[in-house]
């Protein structure tokens, strides 16, 4: 098994060359750690025997599902229709037989209902939709249909169904759409990877999402560590008067949606609010290469790119792998998981969730695997009141007292805290000298709350 | 200056001042005449049989609070869940109300499993059970059992909790006081009340199939029904996979006891030796 050296210096921003980068307040200056596999083309992993596709894919309400056990689906093919205003569609990722709909293993923690289809051993079955050719003269309503039809949520991680968001709020306009490149969690390269190489397609899908919402401009923000790929954006942008690109310095949490708009546009979008209150809209770099497949190529949302990276594996990664794929496929890719007690991460470190089954799936949302050694044991220390928590939070809230309010059930002082502006990047768990569970603490605040 | 001057001057002052503090004290009468405050000298004696601790179990703020409850609002002569015996009878006689004969109810914990029990997998966040529970369901392999970060324990006003050689919290029915604060504080919903002469509690709550708790734990009912078969009052059903057990028709034999292939039917006596310290194997 290789060794893999840490980089000593923590804290250190990485700045390239003497460009001026732009960022926001708070935040913390940590090792991306991006160099395991920024270098890795993308590497397509043939379907899984067994595809476990969970209906909760989307935020908001889950998909109904369409389809009997027993019934034969190709690849593309309907198996979960919305059922509400804020949903989504999900499509069978791989050509066979529903041999199921059970409750399996859902990265969010809990066990979720899951349609579980056995993929054919011969065959190639696939049914897309038809590629809209006259996408630049299609109405913002038809491209959002084709989005809702495709199953395409914010592959960034909160898998929020892209088409709501398309769509201006009443009364709102939207001017500027920004495709959020900065992918400041540490380990994470899947948008760095496909800015390199689908750079086409990212410009496309940006350029669909600006029909759609009918914003004038677009923007592409992304942090300095992935200059190799803000070049070659820069090539493909030479002919658009109407997309720039942003530097943004590296810094986590860079890519928060509130915290970019702030750097990007200087504007801040108020406590409960959405970007469109500032004119704005985000997509995430995959969620915008997903669009353009459903809208020219007239393929639904069926695969997505993945980085399985860490501590301890022999070939880290960037794969392009089915939905519903297990977490053990992916790891085996990668070189198996390293031996002992381990914390495996869906999503980035930051704000990924710890998994307890290696036969968790991949879903829409999943932007990463990460491998880290177990947590030490001396953990929730008494606060020692050193205020580290607020300097870092980029949502000027006070962490520590959060999180006492929350472990003493106040309620009132929860609320008084602004409690739900938190967003959960972990930034004040990060420094906490006491090794406090701080975001742990204000989930269980929020839940309070309700 | 003469002499007389002197007098003359003492006993002026003598009568003023005298003649002052007569008329104030009649302002006084006057005031405490009017402005009498009418209190129930009832409540003041109730006061005086309450503990005092101002605990809040009995739903009021305070014990003063429940005293006048107890006679102006005619909350029941028993509501302070510390008072029993002597106590009761007499804050009754107070009230004037008669109450009745309840026998009290103290918390059992429906789970008695081992330190080796099987886990999904290793929890290191915050050591509540309220938070264990909501990460990814709860590290023990049974959904349904205690998790032993032990939030009853603390919930606990009275220290009536010990904890076993196994890592179990098991309620000590003496000190036991019905204030069911641990009831609302296990995330798992698995602290019972039960009548404190109940004789006999089967220690499960798991109500998945055998097959699954057989696998999940050590110590689950496994619902096989000798329990059920042996009992000579039919005292005892399996519902949703799980044995329970009738208080009305139990009678306290303890020959479920004996037959349970998983030893988790406790006889009461053998709780309250437990808690002490006694045998069974327990701390």
């Amino acid at each position: 098994m290789s060794r893999v050296r840490l980089a000593p210096p923590f804290f250190v921003q990485i700045r390239s060359g003497s460009v001026k980068t732009r960022s926001f307040q708070g935040g913390i200056r940590i090792d991306d750690f991006k160099r395991f596999t920024e270098r890795k083309p993308i590497e397509t992993l043939p379907p899984p025997p067994k595809a476990y596709l969970p209906l909760k894919q989307n935020a908001g309400s889950p998909p109904r599902p369409v389809v009997e056990i027993g019934a034969e689906v190709s690849a593309g093919e309907v198996i979960a229709a919305p059922s509400g205003a804020v949903s989504s569609t999900l499509h069978a990722s791989v050509f066979g037989k529903v041999s199921a709909i059970a409750d399996h293993p859902h990265p969010s923690g809990a066990d979720s209902p899951a349609i579980v289809i056995e993929t054919a051993a011969a065959g190639n079955g696939f049914s897309g939709m038809e590629p809209m050719v006259d996408w630049e003269g299609a109405a913002p309503e038809d491209i959002r249909a084709r989005v809702l039809e495709a199953g395409i949520v914010g592959m960034g991680g909160a898998g929020f169904p892209a088409q709501v968001k398309l769509e201006p709020p009443p009364g709102k306009k939207i001017e500027t759409a920004v495709i959020n490149a900065a992918e400041c969690e540490p380990f994470l390269t899947v948008d760095h990877r496909l800015l390199l190489e689908e750079t086409e397609k990212v410009v496309a899908g940006l350029k669909i999402i600006m029909r759609a919402a009918g914003a004038a401009r677009g923007v592409v923000a992304v942090e300095s560590n992935k200059a190799d790929a803000l070049d070659r954006l820069e090539r493909a942008l030479e002919k658009e008067e109407n997309i720039f690109t942003v530097l943004l310095t590296v810094k986590y949490p860079q890519g928060a949606e509130k915290q970019l708009l702030k750097t990007v546009a200087d504007r801040e979008v108020p406590s409960g609010g959405l970007p469109a209150d500032v004119g704005c809209l985000v997509h995430n770099v995959h969620t915008a290469t997903a669009i353009a497949d459903a809208v020219l190529h007239g393929r639904p949302l069926i695969e997505r790119v993945v980085t399985v990276s860490g501590f301890g594996l022999d070939r880290p990664g960037n794969f392009r792998v089915r939905l519903g794929t297990p977490f053990s496929r992916l790891l085996e890719a990668a070189g198996g998981p390293p031996d002992g007690e381990l914390r495996l991460i869906a999503g980035g470190p930051m704000t990924g969730v710890a998994q307890r089954d290696l036969g968790t799936p991949v879903i829409k949302s999943t932007s990463g695997l990460v491998v880290l050694p177990p947590l030490p044991r001396a953990r929730n220390l008494p606060c020692l009141r050193c205020g580290k928590c607020l300097t870092v939070c980029p949502m000027g809230l006070v962490p520590c007292d959060l999180a006492r309010a929350a472990e003493k059930g106040r309620r009132e002082d929860f609320a008084g805290l602004s409690g739900a502006d938190c967003m959960e990047c972990g930034c004040c768990a990060y420094v906490c000298p006491a090794a406090r569970d701080l975001v742990q603490f204000i989930q269980l605040g929020k839940a309070l709350e309700e | 200056m003469s002499a007389s001057a002197g007098y003359e001057l003492a006993i002026t002052a003598i009568l003023t001042l005298a003649g002052l503090g007569f008329l104030l004290s009649l302002v006084l009468l006057a005031g405490t005449k009017i402005f009498k405050v009418k209190t129930d000298p009832r409540v003041d004696r109730v006061l005086d049989l309450l503990p005092g601790s101002n605990c809040g179990a009995c739903g009021f703020g305070g014990c003063n609070e429940c005293a006048r409850a107890i006679i102006e609002e005619a909350a029941a002569p028993d509501v302070c869940p510390l008072c029993r015996g002597e106590a009761v009878d007499r804050i009754s006689k107070i009230a004037g109300r008669e109450v009745k004969d309840t026998s009290p109810a103290v918390a059992v914990v429906l789970c008695r499993s081992r330190a080796s029990a099987p886990r999904n997998f290793l929890y290191r966040g915050i050591p509540e059970c309220r938070a264990a529970a909501a990460a990814a369901g709860g590290e023990t392999a049974c959904r349904w059992g205690c998790l032993r970060y032990y939030d009853c324990v603390r919930s606990c006003p009275f220290d009536a909790f010990e904890i076993d050689s196994e890592g179990n919290p098991v309620v000590d029915p003496r000190r036991c006081r019905s204030c069911e604060i641990c009831v609302r504080a296990c995330p798992r919903g698995i602290i019972k009340m039960t009548p404190a002469d109940k004789p006999v509690e089967v220690l499960c709550s798991s109500r998945d199939p055998a097959k699954t708790t057989a696998r999940a734990c050590p110590t689950g009912c496994i619902a096989c029904g000798r329990c059920v078969k042996v009992c000579p009052r039919s005292a005892i059903e399996v519902k949703d996979n799980l044995a329970r057990i009738d208080p009305e028709l139990c009678d306290g034999c303890g020959r479920c006891v004996e037959v349970c292939p998983r030893k988790i039917i406790y006889l009461q006596g053998a709780r309250e030796a437990a808690a002490a310290g006694g045998g069974d194997g327990q701390k």
